[in-house]
């Protein structure tokens, strides 16, 4: 068993038991179905609409050097500059070069998963630049030192008190305050940024090749403000995000609102185009986007996890999973947590080091069911299964327990020989750790239905 | 960095000699994947604007626009309102309005913008950068009041990408916002609440005939 493993096994047991946790977690997650439930009336025929997503995905990842060469030639021509990062350390010193060219002291950000996967901010910090997230899930999660729980809903498993009580501590102010009162802390503090930040980072939700543009998807108004006051605008991005079409967006920005939120549509859904042209009033001067590859081709070259490349980050699949209901974000210890977190983590990672987290699944399907674009991320858990037993990461005690095991199931008179209890010392001794201390193991009967029934028979 | 680009795009042209075949061969993309009221352009974009926390406030002529802004600005107590937009202040007359750019301080109560077009599906406003207003103003407004013609809505999200890809000759603005209703946010305990970076509040005032 690997470090990370262990790890996750004991954090994991240590959260399902914790009452309070469960607590916030059901009281937030029903919120968050609710609000699905709602917002998915919009849609006339959801299986439809998702299988015609998938459809489209499948579209952009299949032509996928196609589609980035095309936007990159069309960006370029709107005066954007396209940066390729092959991995963490390329897409860092380049937003550094960037930094250190423009003298930069100041970067406000808005949410991106992206930079959470290639460390940002602390590399920044590193740097003497200070970073600001603007969303306020992540501006509480930055406060509290912390990584966002959940892709869409950074602080998700942190309570109204909670964050009363951090905003207290941190920034000096009243105790209790409410949600609407700490929402005006926050935006009080940061409308002072946003003129004076020489940089302003975003993620990226769509690649736009045939217009040369991005799309950015938030309900806050950060994100439109970080690309419109600073002088400078870089947006980051994986390289799988691409949609062949901007009137693609018609069908994609519903289905991820209402997948992400249960909104019909986000409050703001920008496009960017590149910086600000010469007849226009205000603007950044330079936009960059960088198009991040780190294993994202390593997954591309699966052709069973490729469908996975599909994914919009809307967060559904992490809902309604059992196993993230119970032990939350932190627990994968992984950028991408949840089902999907599971199937991509152990491609843009190590296989070995993430493996496990794809036999911590009930393998329910409720992840597959709810996907907007229809990725059987169940059947990825078990692909990805099937790849660790293949490449021997799984412990020799289970795989030589398999061996024995299907070598006896393929023979009656194996099966037949030894006496139940033998079968029960034998499973025991083999599968008992596995098998986990709360549950016990099922015990063998006396004699096989073959040897019953073969008695009945005679007499 | 141009190796990069290379090494990515070969890695990505080798990974995908091998293809996928498409899911689902037999759907094909339609517009209609939405559920559709039946109500007309205005009475549904108004359903759903106001569904939003919008506040929608019709008008027929110039007169009376001056009325209901007069109104709202007494009731509000503002006192500076910025517009850059000349359509606005020249044709519209909003100049000779006392709070209109009253103070060239920054600090403006609210801010006054026309708008690229209308969506009635989702009760989205759209905005580019091509417009006087720029890309701040729009957002950075405590309050945004929209002037906009009754003309110029359109019914879904595409229609307004058509709309302005004809505009602008298939040059596009550098910016494009589609802003549906004021900045919300649920990030603590999933809870609404309105105003977070961008307006608090969003008043459209819809002109019954055109702008001009």
């Amino acid at each position: 068993m690997n470090s990370k493993e262990k790890a996750f096994l004991s954090q994991s047991e240590k959260i399902v038991f914790d009452p309070d946790h469960r607590k916030k977690m059901n009281f937030s997650l029903k919120q968050a179905d609710n609000a699905y439930k709602k917002g998915r009336l919009q849609f006339s025929d959801m299986e439809t609409t998702k299988k015609i997503a998938k459809n489209i995905k499948w579209n952009a990842i299949e032509h996928l050097h196609t589609y980035l060469e095309e936007f990159e030639t069309r960006f370029t021509r709107n005066g954007g500059k396209v940066i390729w990062a092959e991995d963490t350390r390329q897409a860092l010193d380049a937003i550094l070069n960037i930094c250190k060219r423009n003298q930069a002291k100041t970067i406000i950000k808005s949410k991106s998963i992206v930079t959470e996967e290639i460390h940002l901010n602390s590399f920044l910090t590193k740097h003497n630049i200070e970073v600001l997230e603007t969303d306020l899930g992540e501006y509480i999660q930055q406060l509290d030192g912390e990584a966002p729980y959940h892709i869409v809903s950074p602080s998700l498993h942190k309570s109204k008190e909670d964050v009363a009580k951090l905003f207290h501590e941190k920034l000096q102010v009243p105790p209790h305050l409410t949600p609407e009162a700490l929402t005006l802390v926050v935006r009080n503090k940061l409308r002072k940024k946003y003129p004076i930040a020489e940089i302003g980072i975003t993620g990226v939700n769509f690649i736009l090749p045939d217009i040369g543009g991005i799309a950015v998807t938030e309900n806050e108004g950060n994100a439109w403000l970080s690309a419109s006051f600073p002088k400078i605008h870089i947006a980051i991005t994986g390289i799988e995000k691409v949609l062949p079409s901007v009137h693609d967006l018609n069908l994609f920005w519903p289905l991820l609102a209402t997948h992400g939120s249960g909104q019909r549509t986000t409050v703001y859904n920008s496009i960017y185009t590149g910086p600000k042209n010469q007849n226009e009033t205000d603007g950044p001067e330079e936009m960059y986007v960088i198009l991040l590859d780190n294993r994202r081709t390593h997954l591309l070259s699966d052709t069973t996890a490729r469908e996975s490349l599909y994914c919009i980050r809307c967060g559904a699949c992490l809902n309604v999973c059992p196993v993230y209901k119970n032990i939350g974000g932190h627990a994968y210890e992984a950028t991408y947590s949840g089902p999907i977190g599971a199937v991509i983590s152990p491609y843009l990672n190590s296989a070995e080091a993430y493996k496990h987290l794809s036999f911590a699944s009930s393998l329910c399907g409720a992840c597959t069911e709810v996907c907007p674009v229809n990725i059987s991320i169940h059947n990825l858990l078990l692909n990805n299964r099937r790849n660790a037993v293949e490449n021997n990461f799984v412990s020799p005690s289970e795989k030589i327990g398999w061996s024995i095991w299907t070598k006896i199931s393929r023979h009656r008179a194996l099966m037949n020989w030894p006496g139940g209890w033998v079968k029960n010392i034998f499973i025991t001794k083999l599968f008992r750790k596995s098998w986990g201390k709360r549950r016990s193991l099922p015990s063998f009967a006396r004699q096989t239905f073959n040897q019953l029934r073969k008695k009945i028979n005679k007499s | 960095m141009s190796s990069a680009r290379k090494n990515i795009l070969n890695r990505i042209e080798s990974a995908l000699d091998k293809r996928v075949d498409i899911p689902f061969p037999d759907y094909r993309q339609t517009r209609f994947a939405f559920q559709n009221n039946g109500l007309n352009l205005k009475a549904a974009f108004s359903e759903a604007f106001t569904a939003l926390d919008g506040h929608l406030i019709c008008c027929r002529g110039r007169k009376e626009l001056a009325e209901n802004l007069g109104k709202l600005v007494t009731a509000q107590g503002w006192a500076n309102i910025r517009c850059q937009t000349p359509a606005l202040l020249e044709d519209m007359e909003l100049r000779s309005l006392p709070y209109i750019n009253s103070s060239a301080d920054n600090e403006t109560e609210a801010g006054v913008t026309d708008c690229e077009c209308l969506v009635a599906r989702t009760g989205t406003i759209v905005f580019s950068a091509s417009q006087a207003s720029g890309r701040v103003l729009p957002v950075y407004s405590p309050a945004h009041l929209v002037i906009a013609s009754a003309d110029s809505i359109v019914f879904d999200i595409d229609d307004a990408i058509i709309l302005l890809e004809r505009k602008y000759n298939d040059q596009l603005p550098s910016g494009i916002f589609f802003a549906s209703g004021p900045s919300r946010t649920a990030d603590i305990e999933k809870r609404l609440v309105l105003g977070v970076h961008g307006p608090k509040e969003v008043y459209l005032f819809l002109m019954e005939s055109e702008l001009k």
